[in-house]
């Protein structure tokens, strides 16, 4: 090699497989490298954000669901910021160049991509319109549950059974979705009790109204109202009890403990539990 | 009695009620009115250690001729201890009316009874409530439209608090007041938090450096009011008892160490741990009650846990105190425990 003279890779016959191997091992690795760590570390943002928020929420009581609703946003907002870092690394492009690039990416979504960006386009759409928040309790579909998670592509939701359910967020544009408290942390509860024909109605409606109201779980105020009702069925008395849980998560144990101490009580007081009554035989009214 | 009721300078009060003339201006129009036949029966309102018995007690005092007076002091169970109000007098005055209830299956009889009673009677009915009771009782049972005159116990300013506290001691006592040294809280407090190491199971207690934000403001303040050692005192004990006189003594009786009022070292009791969900239920009905018996909570519980645990705990975290085989919340634990069972809306408004 002469001095001050550079060897040329291009034209030599080494040039042809030195071409293509520099330029990915210059071009294409950084590229590759670039965006795995801004990938990684928008997901470790995201993750720690989130993790930081979630643990935050518990302290704010009540208004804890309203603080995770900042979550799937912040979400969006981190990994929309790490693809604009990266397609900025990769390309930069004249107008002529965005119309032809839009038409292929257009292409792109329409046949291999489409439920990927269903998915994405949910999560936008869960995260500003709020259909339902981080920590709601939901039925989508078959499933019911606490919503655990909101990503970019599904929501996660722990099932009363304890199992996680992940459901792709295209499915919040398909189906219908119904959320048990919108956002609130106190939800209503249905309680259900069912009193012999003969049993005293007045007394068991007193005993079930005062077990309801003097519950640990049960909040009452001007909007969380509670109601008594009875229904005359074919071998009993069905009363039904609507009222508010003050937290969501004690919704099983509040309809439990409601239906232990009502019981009890009906035990003491001598209110029977329904029977089997044959047709024609008509029931002893108390 | 013809005080006018919107100007408490001119109502006549006793000497123990000097700070609520307000209230008992308010009070003494609704007696004026009541004997021009129209009858508007009041609940006096306020939190736990507020001063509702000593106006009712001063109520009773100006007007003994006329009126009645019941204490409840515990939990009224059956219809024969309630009866004991029935009297000729034209005006009932009944302190503690929180205790006319019970908050389990079964436990509204004896207030369903007393309210049925009120409602038909042609008596004038002045009545205190538990602030906590009182808000239960507007959802379960609607009180307010039997009792449609609430008067709410307003917070003391700092010269009601120095009255309120100072009238317990003699003038020779109050000498020393004067002279009394005030040490400023410091800028710098520690507190101690748990911190979980691998190798160690039980948590380590780590003292962290805390600025105290108080301590600022409240030096700022004294330096531009210029205000006499006393008057800081007095104005500090109203601020961390929020006006209430129960609250604001019971700081004054753990701060006064003969001769020096030392506020440095008082520290406000917090609820620092979480409480699950069952011991600040019962912490609850022990803040709505007053005091409560063992019993009374276990009838609460009513077989679904067992009491000792929580009562042990609430024990140990110094928010309730044992007095007499009952239980209390500790007056300096009333604002920190009022805190808490917002955020878990164990107490409704």
């Amino acid at each position: 090699m002469v001095d001050g003279i550079t060897p040329d890779t291009t034209s030599s016959h080494g040039g042809l497989v030195n071409g293509p191997v520099s330029e990915i091992y210059n071009e294409i690795l950084p590229l590759i490298l670039d965006a795995v760590i801004i990938f990684i570390g928008a997901y470790i943002l995201a993750r720690v954000i989130s993790f930081l928020l979630i643990r935050l929420s518990e302290h704010f009581g009540h208004a804890r669901i309203a603080v995770r609703m900042i979550v799937p946003i912040l979400n969006i907002i981190i990994y929309t910021t790490a693809i604009l870092l990266l397609l900025h690394q990769i390309i930069t492009l004249s107008t002529i160049e965005i119309v032809a690039f839009s038409g292929l990416f257009g292409a792109a979504i329409g046949f291999g991509l489409k439920d990927v960006f269903a998915n994405i386009i949910g999560g936008v759409i869960i995260a500003f319109e709020k259909p339902f928040r981080i920590g709601d309790r939901i039925t989508m579909g078959e499933h019911y549950g606490e919503v655990a998670e909101i990503g970019m592509l599904d929501t996660r939701i722990v099932t009363p059974d304890d199992n996680y359910v992940t459901i792709p967020n295209f499915k919040i544009i398909t189906q219908s979705v119904a959320s048990a408290n919108a956002g609130l942390t106190e939800m209503m509860v249905v309680i259900d009790i069912y009193i012999d024909h003969s049993a005293d109605l007045d007394r068991a409606i007193t005993i079930f109204k005062e077990a309801v109201v003097t519950s640990r779980h049960v909040y009452i105020s001007d909007r969380c109202f509670y109601t008594i009702l009875t229904e005359n069925q074919l071998h009993s008395v069905r009363l039904r009890a609507r009222a508010y849980v003050w937290d969501l998560r004690d919704e099983f144990e509040c309809k439990a403990e409601i239906s232990r101490r009502t019981k009890r009580a009906f035990q003491q007081e001598g209110i029977l539990p329904p029977r089997y009554y044959v047709p024609g035989e008509m029931p002893e009214l108390s | 009695m013809t005080g006018d009721p919107a100007d408490s300078s001119e109502v006549i009060t006793p000497a123990s009620c000097t700070v609520f003339q307000k209230e008992f201006a308010e009070i003494q129009g609704v007696i004026d009115a009541y004997r021009s036949h129209k009858r508007e029966n009041v609940a006096i309102i306020g939190l736990p250690y507020s001063g509702k018995s000593t106006l009712i007690s001063a109520v009773h005092e100006t007007y003994k001729d006329d009126t009645y007076l019941v204490e409840y002091e515990s939990q009224i169970t059956n219809k024969r201890n309630l009866l004991d109000y029935r009297s000729k007098k034209p005006i009932f005055l009944m302190d503690g009316c929180q205790y006319l209830f019970s908050r389990h299956i079964g436990g509204f009889s004896v207030l369903d009874d007393f309210l049925d009673e009120v409602a038909i009677s042609n008596s004038l009915f002045i009545t205190t409530w538990n602030l906590y009771a009182w808000n239960y009782l507007r959802r379960v049972r609607e009180v307010e439209r039997i009792f449609p005159k609430m008067i709410f116990i307003h917070p003391l300013s700092d010269t009601e608090m120095r009255e309120c506290i100072l009238k317990d001691y003699t003038d020779a006592e109050l000498q020393f007041i004067g002279g009394v040294e005030v040490e400023l809280p410091s800028f710098v407090r520690t507190e101690r938090h748990p911190v979980h190491l691998p190798f160690k199971e039980e948590p380590l207690m780590v003292p962290f450096p805390r600025f105290n934000v108080d301590s600022l403001a409240f030096r700022k303040r004294n330096a531009e009011e210029t205000l006499s050692d006393e008057e800081v005192v007095f104005k500090k004990i109203t601020k961390m008892a929020e006006g209430n006189p129960g609250i604001g003594k019971a700081i004054w009786k753990r701060s006064f160490d003969y001769p020096t009022v030392n506020l440095k070292d008082y520290q406000p009791v917090r609820v620092n741990d979480p409480l699950i969900r069952k011991d600040a239920f019962i912490l609850g009905v022990i803040a709505m009650s007053g005091i409560t018996s063992k019993e009374y909570l276990e009838e609460v519980a009513a077989l679904e846990y067992d009491i000792n645990p929580i009562l042990y705990r609430l024990l140990t975290l110094g928010i309730i105190s044992e007095k007499n085989g009952g239980y209390q919340i500790c007056p300096e634990a009333i604002l920190g425990v009022h805190d808490l069972l917002r955020s878990l809306r164990i107490i409704w408004e």
